[in-house]
């Protein structure tokens, strides 16, 4: 069985926000109920050269949705077993069993998991499942305006685009084997250093 | 609040005063030199408020959860989830307390009572693990520092020494004067965890609502103490105790907070 995953380019990335509007119409979500996110990281610092200061600010975007991970902490973690993993290796909750607890949450180092205030119940990204039966693309992938966000087979998005896992700020791949690729934007290898922070926390 | 509700920390805090006083208990009926009778008739009491506790905190648990229509599904996922073993150890206590308060109303034979008292400290105990457990998970940095655990053993001491203090402040007033310094020394732990959290995650700024409690509660606790070393039962007793108890509250909201923001 092949792992679906999901490529993101934060160096193409404008921080649009066209992939998120697109699945939470897809999805009929909520204003504020957000399956894919746009993380946008801000920063920057001065450097001094013998009295000149030189002025070094930054920002990029990581679009991010539930990574349907290899290691699923939310799937251990789920009391209920609403968190399974599905016959097409997505990572999917089962409305029948939730009881909206809200530990998927806790446990998910990505925050993917978010309550359906209209149901009482957790709701993410289930990968467009009925899309990609007709071998579609998720729609948030075929809405992104830049071609920054791909999808397919983890081991062919690999192979063309690497092996990286993780960008400021995400967490360690190793907590979960995340099915990301990631292309990192060149400011993101020193974010930490240079102050960077998310800039729309409230958003989230 | 981001990640956490209050229902939560109240859960966590009322099911900790419990096992508190369970386990303050049983020094309790060894230490006292009360009458066999007066002894009995305060530790039943004292089973009782632990029951309460225990009950009333599960019931806030039910008021976290946003479809509580399913709750018995949370015994589902024995087998990996450590949310699922807490609620599991919960009513496994439970059941245990209210058997031994049957029990306890039947008979004041010694072996049956210390059976029990064996059984629901070990449980306790056991469910203190398990609510550590469930909530230093990887993905939660900021609560898997050796302080989160710490926090978890310093609640159950503090309100049950606090909660027994109360109930021999009138009539056995040298041992309640004892249960009162322990939980002055409980107190200062207290504080330290929560500056260990602060240095941690200091998000909130120096100066605000849960430095102004510590600092209230350390600054009463000076006439309190003084007064309870020269036998004298005063108001600042009650205000002290009651402060200490709302900073080791507050230091649970801090800890399921602030030291956790999403991502
Ligand atoms: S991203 Fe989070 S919710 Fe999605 S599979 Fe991984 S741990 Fe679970
Ligand atoms: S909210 Fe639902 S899916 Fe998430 S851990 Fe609780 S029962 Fe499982």
């Amino acid at each position: 069985m092949k792992t679906y995953g999901f490529y993101i380019d934060t160096v193409n990335c404008s921080g649009c926000k066209t992939c998120q509007v697109a699945c939470q119409d897809k999805n009929d979500l909520e204003p504020g109920h957000l399956w894919r996110k746009i993380i946008d990281i801000e920063g920057g610092d001065w450097k001094n050269d013998n009295g000149v200061f030189s002025e070094y600010p930054f920002a990029y975007h990581v679009s991010l949705a539930c990574n349907h991970c290899s290691d699923p902490l939310c799937v251990q973690s789920c009391p209920t077993q609403a968190m399974h993993v599905t016959d097409i290796g997505a990572v999917d909750i089962d409305q029948d069993k939730c009881i909206g607890c809200g530990y998927c949450t806790w446990a998910c180092p990505y925050d993917a998991p978010k309550l359906d205030k209209r149901t009482g119940r957790m709701s993410k990204c289930d990968l467009c499942y009925d899309r990609i039966t007709k071998n579609e693309n998720p729609s948030c992938v075929d809405a992104c305006p830049m071609r920054a966000l791909d999808f397919g087979d983890i081991e062919v998005l690999k192979e063309k685009y690497g092996n990286t896992r993780s960008i400021f700020p995400l967490a360690s791949p190793e907590l979960t084997k995340p099915n990301i690729i990631i292309r990192p934007h060149k400011n993101s290898l020193k974010a930490s250093v240079r102050n960077a922070s998310i800039a729309n926390r409230e958003e989230l | 609040m981001e990640k956490y509700n209050l229902a939560l920390v109240v859960f966590t805090w009322l099911t900790q005063a419990s096992v508190g006083l369970i386990i303050l208990r049983a020094i309790y009926m060894r230490r006292s030199s009360a009458g066999d009778d007066k002894i009995y008739i305060t530790g039943r009491y004292i089973l009782l408020t632990a029951f309460i506790l225990l009950v009333t905190g599960l019931l806030f648990s039910f008021a976290h959860l946003n479809y509580p229509r399913h709750a018995f599904n949370a015994l589902n996922n024995i087998i990996s989830s450590w949310m699922s073993r807490e609620i599991l150890a919960e009513i496994i206590l439970l059941f245990i307390l209210l058997a031994w308060y049957i029990i306890n109303g039947f008979t004041i034979k010694k072996t049956p009572q210390i059976i029990m008292e064996i059984l629901a400290g070990l449980s306790g105990v056991a469910l203190i693990y398990l609510m550590v457990r469930t909530y230093m998970l990887p993905s939660l940095q900021g609560l898997n520092t050796p302080a989160f655990p710490l926090s978890f053993i310093i609640t159950p001491l503090l309100s049950g020494s606090a909660i027994i203090y109360f109930f021999l402040r009138k009539s056995e007033p040298e041992l309640a004067i004892k249960y009162k310094l322990f939980f002055a020394i409980i107190f200062l732990f207290s504080l330290i965890n929560h500056l260990i959290f602060r240095a941690f995650h200091h998000t909130l700024g120096v100066f605000n609502i849960y430095s102004a409690f510590y600092l209230a509660a350390l600054i009463i606790s000076v006439p309190s103490l003084y007064s309870t070393l020269k036998n004298k039962n005063v108001m600042s007793d009650v205000i002290f105790l009651n402060l200490a108890i709302i900073c080791d509250f507050l230091n649970r909201v801090y800890a399921l907070t602030y030291t956790n923001p999403a991502l």
